[in-house]
């Protein structure tokens, strides 16, 4: 980006941001879910410009040696060079990877997944629940646009039915994944001492680091500080504040669907 | 058919009736049949001419409807065409198979899509997107990336760096001098093309009135193709918003524009609006009634620009 | 191909002229084009053919690397398809592999054609596609948002390409093949067409035809491309009404 412009937005983040917003504002998030008729469960979320389909699959599976009781989650993440002239093709790279841990913990910490439901023979059969993100546009804010796909795309997951011979039928559902709070995930960005929520890509051309604070209706389940900054606990602790005020915002309008 | 809303007046009783005309039968009133309307465009006046039935009886009104500006009166003439690549745009050997367009025998195609345009014998399609081509003389927006012992490069937004060389610039340079006390890494200039060659780094030049370094503000990225409506017939459309604003602002070819100061916001808006506009005629009016109505709107806010360090 | 077991519900895939979606053996199934879909691209497409589903996004011209790949006199089309994990029946490892990376090629050779490449020289002009939902004709769908794409970015073309499939199944050559014709058919003929002349830019065939077959299945190609051409310009114009 140019100089100018990175001077620009810092010099006024506290004022105004690019697009009108204030330091606390939300972009309009809008979820479309079922859209992959092959998947078990799918979500676009579209976060101002930035654009991420989330799709679940679900698979049969052996379960770990050490929790044999219990299905599996596993999430991935690609930043495919659709979405942004900097993403490169290839394996994931740290910041993808980073990505998918994170949107991860935050569903699996929650419990908002009954992982023993998902057992069929315990040693030797589970469910398998993947859960694949995919940015098809980046305008900035991956992390919360991901998060919010991914308990979108859960929300609405069917369990698909095991034929008498132990296969999978996926024509035929046995009922839904059991999905029991909702996770949001809540993304406050450092930007010339200031502390942002939702950044657009500009913004994050300029941001010395990041909060990712994961709230549930009982707290918070998970938390994730990003970039190499250092954070004052009162910056920490206005993020956590935003995550659990517009955490409700979201949840709301997710419920809704 | 563009369709007109004309006020046709009776000479008599004063009566006035309000309505659109067009080509086809249209009742303006019960009483007044318009039975045939035209338009028609002398030197900067738009005429109608509509035959109006009245009592079974044709009669013929002139109507001066408004006197327009020279841009305006072009626009409503020409009809928009858009057309995509491949479109067969004439099937003739006379024609001249111009920008944007390829000939195959007889045929002209268009290479983009793009605006069609068709003069005297010569068709041409303006691309309605694209990166940026170089031409001489061109004013473009570019930061300095680096600089060496004689050229500092510039990120103009073509796929390579274009260079600045120490001779071309008005400052004095002395021999071994750190050409960074001059122009920095960062910093943003308005410089001109100087040549254009099959060497894929362009030269620039700064030795013109108009050239010089930009500070602060902020560069608004746009098609380059659409800068040429930014501007406006004769710098029209860039006045209105820097008027408007009361902003300066700098056009670059590049699809750079540099905005500082006055409603920053509001400028940026008008510019986009611009751009996602560009193929539309009646683009000016278009622009003044949105800048009217937000400086209306925006008389009790408080200008933010004035409250920002610069 | 002809091999495969078919379950119950596919054991006729065509009844009275009818096939297991509906169609009659010379249509297409329904197609969707929209345009500018990814904002951070220079030009973008999404088509939906049926339940296949893709996106397709173009970067460029810029710059090439790694710099042994520039052509000195021309610009480089490089052209990436992948299908997401979630786009199957059976979850896909994500990541190339050796059918993407065929595809990838067969797209580019298709495209590469109608593009004015000497006008970029030494540049590069990228093409990426994304298979959301792959239900069968996921190279077609992926040459006819690639091709409004490069449209959409300013591309200098000499015209639009468009394709689809066409196949023997039950001894019927049909047109567009859904995923259980293609399954359980006899041949697949996937083939790209340039929009001026008619030139084929892709050709492809798997299983077994005869050459009278395959004369057929072009002449139901062709009638299925003028279509798809037809909405291809009508999204790409559709942006300026």
């Amino acid at each position: 980006m140019i100089e100018t412009n990175k001077n620009y937005i810092r010099q006024n983040i506290a004022i105004k941001r690019l697009d009108g917003r204030t330091y606390k504002d939300f972009r309009k998030l809008s979820v479309e879910t079922n859209l992959i008729e092959k998947a078990e469960g799918s979500a676009l979320v579209t976060l101002g410009e930035t654009k991420v389909l989330v799709g679940v699959k679900m698979d049969l599976g052996t379960p770990f040696p050490d929790s044999g009781d219990v299905g599996i989650l596993m999430t991935n993440a690609e930043r495919s060079p659709i979405a942004s002239p900097e993403f490169e093709s290839g394996p994931p790279n740290d910041d993808t990877i980073e990505l998918a841990r994170v949107v991860d913990r935050g569903i699996r910490e929650s419990g908002c997944i009954d992982f023993h439901k998902l057992c069929i023979k315990e040693g030797e059969k589970v469910w398998m629940v993947f859960v694949d993100i995919s940015i098809l546009n980046n305008d900035g804010n991956l992390f919360d646009a991901a998060a919010a796909g991914a308990i979108s795309a859960l929300l609405t997951a069917k369990i698909p039915k095991l034929n008498d011979n132990g296969t999978v039928n996926r024509s035929e559902y046995d009922g839904a994944l059991v999905v029991t709070d909702l996770p949001i995930m809540v993304t406050t960005a450092l930007i010339n001492g200031v502390m942002v929520v939702d950044p657009t890509a500009d913004e994050e051309e300029v941001i010395e680091g990041r909060v990712h604070v994961t709230s549930i209706e009982a707290g918070i389940c998970a938390m994730q500080k990003s970039g190499s900054c250092e954070f004052t606990e009162e910056q920490i602790m206005t993020a956590i504040d935003n995550s659990i005020a517009m955490g409700k915002e979201l949840r709301k309008q997710l419920k809704k669907k | 058919m563009a369709k007109l809303s004309v006020k046709i007046t009776k000479k008599d009783d004063k009566k006035s009736v309000v309505g659109t005309a067009s080509k086809s039968k249209t009742v303006v009133s019960k009483k007044t049949e318009v039975v045939e309307a035209n338009k028609a465009v002398t030197k900067n006046k738009l005429n109608v001419i509509v035959t109006v039935k009245e009592n079974n009886n044709p009669v013929r009104i002139v109507k001066n409807v408004q006197t327009v500006k020279k841009t305006d009166t072009r626009r409503e003439v020409e009809e928009t065409v858009i057309v995509v690549p491949g479109d067969l745009l004439e099937d003739n050997l006379n024609v001249l198979a111009g920008l944007g367009t390829y000939r195959d025998g007889s045929k002209v195609y268009s290479k983009y899509t793009g605006l069609l345009k068709k003069r005297d014998h010569m068709i041409t399609v303006i691309p309605l997107n694209g990166v940026y081509v170089p031409k001489k003389g061109d004013f473009v927006i570019g930061e300095i990336k680096s600089s060496n012992f004689s050229n500092w490069w510039v990120d103009i937004g073509t796929a390579f760096n274009a260079k600045l060389p120490v001779m071309a610039v008005p400052e004095f340079i002395e021999r071994n001098a750190d050409l960074s006390k001059f122009y920095k890494n960062g910093d943003l200039v308005f410089a001109r093309v100087d040549s254009v060659t099959s060497d894929p780094v362009i030269p620039l030049f700064m030795k013109d009135r108009m050239c010089r370094k930009l500070y602060h503000g902020r560069v608004i990225d746009i098609i380059p193709t659409k800068v040429p409506r930014l501007i406006g017939r004769e710098g029209t459309m860039i006045h209105l918003i820097k008027d408007s604003c009361k902003s300066v602002i700098n056009v670059g070819q590049n699809g750079r524009v540099w905005v500082k100061g006055g409603d920053e916001s509001l400028a940026e808006r008008a510019i986009k609006m611009v751009e996602m506009f560009a193929y539309k005629s009646g683009l000016t009016d278009m622009v003044s009634d949105f800048l009217e109505s937000e400086l209306k709107n925006n008389k009790s806010k408080v200008s933010v620009s004035e409250n920002t360090k610069s | 191909m002809s091999g495969a077991k078919r379950p119950k519900e596919y054991e006729k895939l065509i009844v009275k002229g009818k096939r297991c979606d509906g169609r009659k053996i010379d249509e297409l199934r329904p197609l969707t084009i929209k345009v500018g879909v990814i904002k951070r691209a220079n030009g973008s497409a999404y088509v939906e053919l049926g339940k296949t589903k893709v996106y397709a996004a173009v970067y460029g011209p810029k710059e090439l690397h790694p710099r042994r790949l520039v052509e000195d006199d021309k610009a480089v089309l490089s052209v990436k398809y992948s299908m997401l994990a979630f786009s199957v029946n059976d979850r896909a490892r994500p990541g190339p592999n050796r059918r993407s990376t065929e595809i990838s090629k067969v797209v580019k050779h298709a495209l590469e054609p109608v593009i004015f490449l000497e006008e970029f020289p030494q540049l590069n002009i990228e093409l990426i596609v994304d298979i959301i939902q792959a239900d069968a004709g996921t190279r077609t769908a992926a040459v006819i948002a690639g091709s409004v794409a490069l449209a959409n970015a300013g591309i200098p073309m000499k015209g639009l390409v468009s394709a689809c499939a066409a196949g023997k199944v039950d001894g019927e050559i049909l047109l567009d093949l859904n995923a259980p014709e293609d399954n359980f058919g006899d041949s697949d003929l996937p083939i790209a067409m340039t929009s001026t002349d008619k030139k084929i830019t892709l050709m492809q065939l798997d299983g077994v035809m005869t050459k009278a077959e395959i004369q057929k299945a072009i002449i139901l190609i062709r009638k299925g491309n003028d279509y798809i051409i037809s909405k291809q310009i009508e999204a790409l114009k559709g942006v300026y009404q």
